[in-house]
């Protein structure tokens, strides 16, 4: 009992715990602030890469594409795991308005709306025909037109809140679109009568994916479309990809090493029909995107490095305080043992102390870390509004607010380990305190 | 029972000052009777706090022993040793050294809540205040059971320490240099507590330089270079 009362007295009578408080509150709320932008920004990349591509992905990185993707697309839906297939091409393009000479390169996307948007989230992305994917390329103004839908960043500005503009009714151009035809021997398919690489679309819908790549380089149109574009019609139809998202419960990983069996199967069973096959690759969602989340996550693991240097230097200063109080409670431990306290009654004092010191400081840290975490997005607005400073440039990057939701099992893992880091400081001296002779640290000068 | 409370047999205790190795108390043998009151005595640097401590199993003697009713205590464990000290001894300190973070009530209770479990203090916590405040009121400070030490005079601080020795009713009081921090009159008053104590059949053992403070015991003890003086 009097250990608990003792160890409160110290902390509420000592400046030194409450330094130490303070230094724990410090390191918690940067952490705790630090870790969650963090995690948030690569949980965010994460989801939108998985929204883009769904569960798992069948595809060549040849231009040329791959043939059979219809036969081999029945074949997985028949499969218990998969819920639903999409087609996809993929491949380079110039683009120009008509009646300008300005062209710019950028990536063509050709999909089939009703099943792509059965796979992936891209319908959400869409601005004008939210909710209704499946007429995506229909312009608005006149359905019956080809209709093209464009990555955001092609037409569209950020003010500096990182908010896109549209206009009520969607603006009204035509786009040039050329694609590069190919053989399927993947040389250029020369020009004939029937060959047709340029064809003029109408503007129907932007597509907001909040990735950087499609929204800044990226075009849609259908896949028919494309297909003819790219000389991907004939002989046989060919396509880039195939978009596969699993049925509900579906664990990802194994699903993908299923469908990787079948596509190994099929791709034996067909190969005297196409060489294509060969070039093809099975990778779940998180394989594919890996050049974009790998990054992220090697800063976020340098990150975790470096605030486990903070937790050294908390563990340090909470060393060193506690060397202080142990110094300057030394004639209690003295007179404590005079009453029959253990080593082991005053080590625990210490301890107290240190893991209160530890649990206060993280509670006050991290409470103070949601509360600005809570409020983050708008002291980031009113400092852009005022003082034109901001976090990061809007026009540059994809990401619209500052990530800030909190992760519980982290928050968890912050507490624990500042209260942990605070008994390890304290350890030490704790030890040294305990094992203090009562004649000596009564400081008995008289023999 | 035994005649003697407490006997010391052949004690020596050497210190290390540096290089030079003191022997401070050379082969000391003494014994004290239950309800003795007993001055120890001597020059400064006679080692007579050194025997004090080591009767209180506050330090060890590195040769000889010390038996506490005909139990030898410089035998025993870490673990028995901290009971003896909790249970056994009260120790009046003359720097009174009492916990400044804690009230006089809480310095006074301290012996016990060290001996309590947090279940033991939660079922006895009744008793023990009751006890604490019974001996505050015997020491005049009944008033002053909220109040911290440096709320205190000398005076008031000494009658705390000794309501903290008393705490368990320990069979033993040791005293170092009860006055020796205090004015005549506040020291006298201390004495008469402590003679007061006697008297209800206390047994004392109290160390001091000054002879006339060592005259208010039954029984002087003279320390003369680490050894008791002859005839004693």
């Amino acid at each position: 009992m009097y250990k608990f009362k003792l160890a409160i007295r110290y902390i509420l009578k000592r400046p030194a715990s409450w330094l130490a408080i303070a230094a724990v509150a410090l390191c918690v709320f940067m952490v705790v602030v630090v870790m969650t932008v963090l995690s948030g920004l690569v949980t965010d990349i994460r989801n939108k890469n998985h929204s883009f591509i769904g569960d798992c992905i069948v595809h060549t990185k040849s231009l040329v594409g791959f043939p059979l993707y219809e036969e081999f697309m029945s074949l997985l839906e028949k499969d218990s795991s998969v819920a639903v297939t999409s087609p996809v091409i993929t491949n380079w393009a110039l683009i120009s308005r008509v009646g300008s000479d300005h062209n710019r390169a950028v990536a063509i996307m050709g999909i089939d709306p009703n099943r792509h948007c059965n796979v992936t989230s891209w319908g959400d992305s869409l601005f004008y025909h939210k909710g209704n994917c499946r007429d995506a390329f229909k312009p608005l103004r006149d359905p019956n037109r080809p209709g093209v839908v464009v990555g955001i960043e092609l037409i569209s500005g950020r003010d500096m809140f990182g908010t896109y503009r549209h206009d009520p009714v969607p603006p009204e151009f035509e786009l040039a679109v050329s694609c590069f035809p190919l053989t399927a021997k993947g040389t250029l398919a020369k020009m004939g009568t029937d060959l047709v690489n340029t064809k003029v679309f109408y503007f129907s819908d932007d597509s907001h994916t909040g990735l950087a790549g499609p929204d800044t380089g990226n075009i849609y149109a259908s896949l028919e479309d494309v297909q003819m574009l790219c000389s991907m019609n004939a002989p046989q139809k060919r396509v880039s990809a195939i978009y596969i998202r699993f049925k509900d419960g579906v664990n990802i990983n194994e699903a993908t090493a299923n469908v990787r069996k079948l596509w190994n199967n099929f791709s034996a069973q067909n190969a005297a029909h196409s060489e294509l096959l060969k070039n093809v690759l099975v990778q779940s969602w998180k394989d594919y995107s890996r050049d974009e989340i790998a990054p992220l996550e090697k800063e976020q693991v340098m990150i975790t490095v470096l605030f486990c240097m903070v937790g050294v230097i908390t563990i340090f200063i909470i060393f060193v305080i506690f060397s202080m109080l142990v110094g300057a409670k030394t004639k209690d431990i003295g007179i404590l043992k005079s009453f029959g306290a253990s080593d082991v009654d005053i080590a625990y004092v210490f301890l107290t102390v240190s893991t209160l010191i530890g649990a206060i400081g993280s509670g006050l840290g991290a409470s103070a870390g949601l509360l600005f975490l809570e409020y983050i997005n708008r002291i980031e607005h009113f400092f852009m509004e005022h003082f034109g400073l901001a976090l990061w440039d809007r026009s540059m990057y994809s990401i619209e607010a500052i990530p800030n939701q909190l992760n519980m099992l982290v928050l968890s893992i912050i507490i624990a380990s500042a209260i942990l880091a605070c008994v390890a400081g304290a350890l030490l001296p704790a030890m040294r305190a305990s094992g203090k002779k009562p004649v000596e640290t009564l400081q008995v000068t008289q023999i | 029972m035994s005649k003697y409370i407490i006997r010391a047999t052949n004690v020596h205790k050497h210190y290390k000052m540096g290089s030079a190795d003191l022997h401070v108390l050379k082969g000391v043998d003494m014994a004290v009777k239950h309800g003795e009151f007993v001055a120890i005595t001597g020059a400064s640097g006679s080692g007579k706090s050194t025997l004090l401590h080591i009767l209180g199993a506050l330090d060890r003697p590195d040769k000889g022993s010390v038996e506490f009713q005909e139990s030898e205590i410089t035998k025993y464990s870490w673990a028995r040793l901290n009971k003896y000290r909790n249970s056994q001894v009260g120790f009046v300190f003359q720097f009174y050294h009492l916990l400044p973070e804690l009230t006089v009530e809480e310095n006074i209770m301290l012996p016990a809540m060290i001996s309590s479990s947090m279940l033991g203090w939660i079922k006895n916590r009744k008793t023990i205040k009751a006890r604490a405040k019974d001996l505050a009121d015997q020491l005049g400070l009944k008033d002053r059971l909220a109040h911290k030490p440096h709320q205190l005079s000398g005076g008031e601080r000494q009658r705390v320490a000794i309501g903290r020795a008393l705490m368990k009713s320990p069979p033993l009081l040791l005293a170092d240099e009860p006055t020796g921090n205090l004015d005549s009159a506040t020291g006298n008053g201390i004495l008469e507590i402590l003679e007061n104590l006697n008297r209800a059949g206390q047994t004392i053992i109290m160390v001091t330089h000054d002879l006339r403070i060592a005259g208010r015991a039954h029984r002087v003890i003279r320390l003369a270079d680490g050894l008791i003086g002859q005839g004693q």
